[in-house]
């Protein structure tokens, strides 16, 4: 009896030993040969992808951390200051119709390979990003032609005078490359250097370089020869690491082994926020929530119902309780602080008597019809937000029925032949591709032959010609377009033809030591790594 | 029938369990509605290019071809390529099984060595307090949810004691100041293999937690059912005799009655560890330990079909292997059973 007890303690002891161990012998050996620790910004990415695609012409999803600092673009856009900053291109000039744009390229900017950039670099690039048509490909759709002028100078020729800087500052799809070391790997294997670039290669010209890559963790290293140069703080390495579980990345960051995190629930935003050495940085982003009302199911077919339904959502209740205050309700489609948002456009509020009134006009003065709402399943602050609406909608009488599925399926049904079978209302977020109105009002309230984004299904000709205006001469006159915009806008808010929900606001959750730090909108979730320092 | 005879017969009965489970999984992912062309390209995809990827995917045909081109590639090693990761299935499983299988053994060794203990210790004390303690204890592994558990855990020797690590396989800084060679992939058995002592104390430490957490569920498991066949032994007539003959009891207990009782706990135990290779994905989102649990997860729900496919057929693989080898580990025990 006595003897398993010994073995039982025996084994205990063991494992406090090895524990210990770890803890105290550590720093026992005097480090002769330990290589000086390098200077490490961590940043906590909640997110299970780093990078899902790896060749810079394909970029469209989560590898937009990575890319933006292996490779850069030929501008970078401000959206406080609304201006493009020069990056790989020094200058550009317009022709008067819009639709010659040519860029002055900067000299002496290397690759990471070693050669240097020159303008064919900028038209192999974007012809191959073209060519590959993937991603945020289309971006690039009024390029008819590009052409080498001299060493550093490329001119753009668009069929359409479309703001080609806007274009070129985009966050995807916008990255220029190599053309010596995609060639030379694409002809070993026989493709267009796709296949290289997706075993885990990229050829840039940005501050950081590939250093090693895991699905938990990708490792980047300074590039010695970065154009801006290294003068001043500047971190040796930078790491980005996969912590897809929330509550993980906040026990990181309170220990001190992340330095940032790109999105934490708000519960914990307001929790951590307590914590002397965290601070949390709040930026208005181009990201909103729309709710589009199938205007060819009835009832939601008729405007009043859609205008009353649009009175009858709890905004400010929604705002306050998912939250806590950190976002602004939608005015219009497009969202404020991005060139085409309109403040003088007309906002619903949440009004019930109102919402009553409108129904009664409809014909259904005591409600009573159902409604279907889709949302991707898994995002809480959809499912929430649904379940205020259903709350509000039960006092009209009508029921509203919410359906969590994943993308696939609720896309799917949004797309189903007989329209009596898809949903009365699809909650989805939109950001754009770059900072342009025209992403939202052209994918998703224009007119289109085959359902792809305009969940409304909403067909006005009036809307179409003012998009389509406000697309030509948006390279020439901006201020002219954002008119055409707003006017579009309003015509959409006035048919109600979407619920325009809110702004989203992105918290960043950062120890105090990491300076430098601004979150910048136009390229979601990005950390320019050069610009950020440690300071105790 | 001979042994190896009854393998091979057994062996072919694998195959066919395979297929069936190929041609269900693959009809049925297939079946539900969703559009993986649309998730191959990216979120924001115009119409022409989600049409380019059904056809690049080879989402076109009929399906009955696309299962015969998917098994004809499986047979060449090609598992198709993940819709979500965009790698080659078969790399993808290759990353995480390792991970997987490393958090598993050491989980189920400490499982069945403090599961055995308690059950021997339970069957011998019956109904004394010990026996109520234990069986507190086992209710308790298999009832607490896992993910609650791990966060546990997290707060008490993380946060509050800081003796153990919060998350991880191993220590990140190591890359830098002694990195790890990787030759298994199974960190604690590659840092004995290359000699790379940090690595070892690093690795070892950072699985105590995760193991710990998982094995909670198969300790209760195993201790109540060794106490049970445990008390069904000693109750019978040889055990007896052995007493009466003087036979030390610690003998008694762990040679002669143990040998005869821990039948259905190897039985439980195997299919416990098969289970377990995908359904850790809670224990790996909590301790962010990159196993093949997080992977399935995700690729069920963006209907990676490919990932699916791949997973399905190797843990079915799996099941059905390690029944065989229950099967032979029970006929070497216990020489009353006749294989075939």
């Amino acid at each position: 009896m006595k003897k398993e007890w010994k073995w039982m303690g025996l084994l205990i002891i063991a494992v406090m030993i090895a524990s210990t161990l770890s803890g105290c012998i550590g720093e026992e050996k005097p480090e002769t040969k330990a290589p000086e620790k390098p200077s490490v910004i961590t940043y906590a990415y909640t997110t299970s992808d780093i990078i899902v695609f790896w060749d810079p012409s394909d970029t469209y999803s989560n590898e937009i951390v990575a890319m933006n600092n292996f490779y850069e673009q030929l501008v970078r856009y401000d959206p406080v200051k609304d201006e493009i900053i020069p990056v790989l291109a020094e200058k550009w000039d317009v022709s008067d119709d819009g639709l010659v744009w040519t860029f002055h390229l900067r000299k002496g900017v290397k690759f990471h390979c070693g050669d240097e950039m020159t303008a064919e670099d900028v038209k192999y690039s974007i012809e191959r990003t073209m060519k590959r048509g993937k991603g945020a490909a289309y971006i690039w759709g009024s390029v008819k032609q590009i052409d080498v002028v001299d060493k550093y100078t490329v001119k753009f020729t668009l069929d359409v005078p479309v703001p080609l800087d806007l274009i070129a500052s985009a966050g995807y799809c916008a990255h220029i490359f190599c053309k010596e070391c995609t060639e030379t790997h694409g002809q070993e294997k026989g493709d267009d250097g796709h296949e290289w670039f997706a075993e885990g290669n990229e050829c840039g010209t940005g501050p950081y370089k590939l250093e090693s890559y895991t699905k938990s963790e990708l490792v980047m290293t300074r590039f010695d020869d970065y154009w801006k140069g290294w003068d001043g703080k500047h971190f040796d390495k930078a790491i980005i690491k996969s912590v897809p579980e929330a509550s993980t990345a906040r026990m990181m960051l309170e220990a001190g082994e992340v330095d940032i995190v790109d999105d934490l629930p708000i519960e914990m935003i307001e929790a951590v926020e307590k914590n002397p050495n965290i601070e949390i940085v709040r930026t208005s982003s181009f990201q909103n929530l729309l709710g589009f009302l199938n205007t060819k199911k009835p009832p939601l077919d008729n405007k009043l119902v859609r205008q009353a339904i649009s009175y009858a959502f709890p905004y400010d209740t929604v705002i306050e309780h998912i939250w806590k205050g950190n976002a602004t309700q939608s005015k219009g489609a497009i969202p404020k602080g991005l060139w085409g948002h309109c403040d003088t456009i007309f906002q619903y509020t949440h009004n019930i008597e109102k919402a009553k009134e409108l129904l009664t006009d409809a014909g259904y003065p005591d409600g009573g019809f159902k409604l279907t709402l889709t949302y991707n399943s898994g995002d809480e602050n959809e499912r929430k937000t649904a379940e205020l609406f259903k709350a509000e909608l039960a006092k009209l009488g009508i029921e509203l029925d919410i359906r969590g599925m994943p993308w696939d399926p609720q896309w799917s049904l949004a797309m189903a032949t007989n329209p009596e079978d898809r949903q009365d209302i699809f909650v989805m977020y939109w950001w754009p591709d770059y900072p342009d109105p025209l992403s939202w009002l052209l994918s998703m309230f224009h007119s289109e032959e085959e359902i792809v984004f305009n969940l409304s299904y909403y067909y006005n000709p009036e809307v179409d010609n003012l998009i389509d205006e406000a697309s030509q001469i948006a390279g020439i006159d901006r201020d002219k377009a954002a008119n055409l915009y707003c006017q579009a806008q309003s015509k959409l808010v006035d048919d109600a033809v979407a619920l325009f929900i809110w702004d989203q606001m992105y918290l960043r959750a950062k120890h105090v030591s990491l300076k430098g730090y601004t979150d910048n909108p136009a390229y979601p979730h990005v950390v320019f790594f050069y610009d950020v320092y440690k300071e105790e | 029938m001979k042994i190896q005879h009854y393998i091979a017969k057994r062996l072919v009965l694998v195959a066919f369990v395979l297929f069936g489970i190929s041609v269900v999984t693959f009809f049925i992912a297939r079946v539900v509605p969703s559009e993986p062309a649309a998730r191959w390209i990216g979120l924001h995809a115009t119409a022409e290019q989600i049409a380019a990827a059904r056809i690049e995917l080879g989402l076109d045909k009929p399906l009955y071809i696309q299962y015969c081109v998917y098994m004809k590639n499986l047979f060449q090693g090609d598992w198709g390529i993940s819709i979500v990761t965009h790698q080659p299935v078969l790399k993808d499983i290759k990353e995480y099984l390792p991970a997987s299988l490393e958090l598993i053994i050491v989980g189920m060794i400490i499982a069945v060595v403090i599961g055995i203990f308690f059950g021997v210790l339970s069957a011998t004390r019956k109904d004394k307090s010990i026996d109520h303690i234990c069986r507190f204890i086992s209710i308790g592994g298999v009832s607490l949810p896992t993910f609650w558990l791990g966060i546990m855990l997290q707060l008490i020797f993380f946060r509050e004691m800081g003796i153990l690590p919060l998350s991880g396989r191993i220590d990140p800084t190591l890359m830098f100041t002694s990195p790890l060679t990787k030759v298994t992939g199974f960190y604690i058995l590659d840092s004995i293999i290359t000699g790379n002592w940090a690595a070892f104390k690093s690795s070892l430490v950072h699985i105590i937690l995760p193991a710990l957490t998982l094995s909670v569920y198969p300790m209760g498991l195993v201790t109540r059912m060794t106490r049970s066949s445990l008390i069904e032994v000693l109750n019978e007539d040889y055990i007896r005799v052995a007493k009466a003959y003087g036979i030390s009891d610690r003998l008694i207990r762990y040679k002669y009655a143990l040998k005869n009782a821990i039948s259905p706990t190897i039985t439980v135990l195997a299919l416990c560890f098969a289970y377990t290779l995908t359904s850790t994905f809670l224990i790996e989102a909590v301790f962010n330990w990159p196993g093949l649990g997080g992977y399935t997860s995700r690729a069920i729900l963006a209907m990676d079909y490919p990932a699916i496919m791949g997973v399905t057929l190797l843990v079915a693989t799996f099941y059905v292997l390690i029944n065989l080898l229950v099967d032979l580990i029970h006929a070497f025990i216990d020489p009353r059973i006749v294989l075939g």
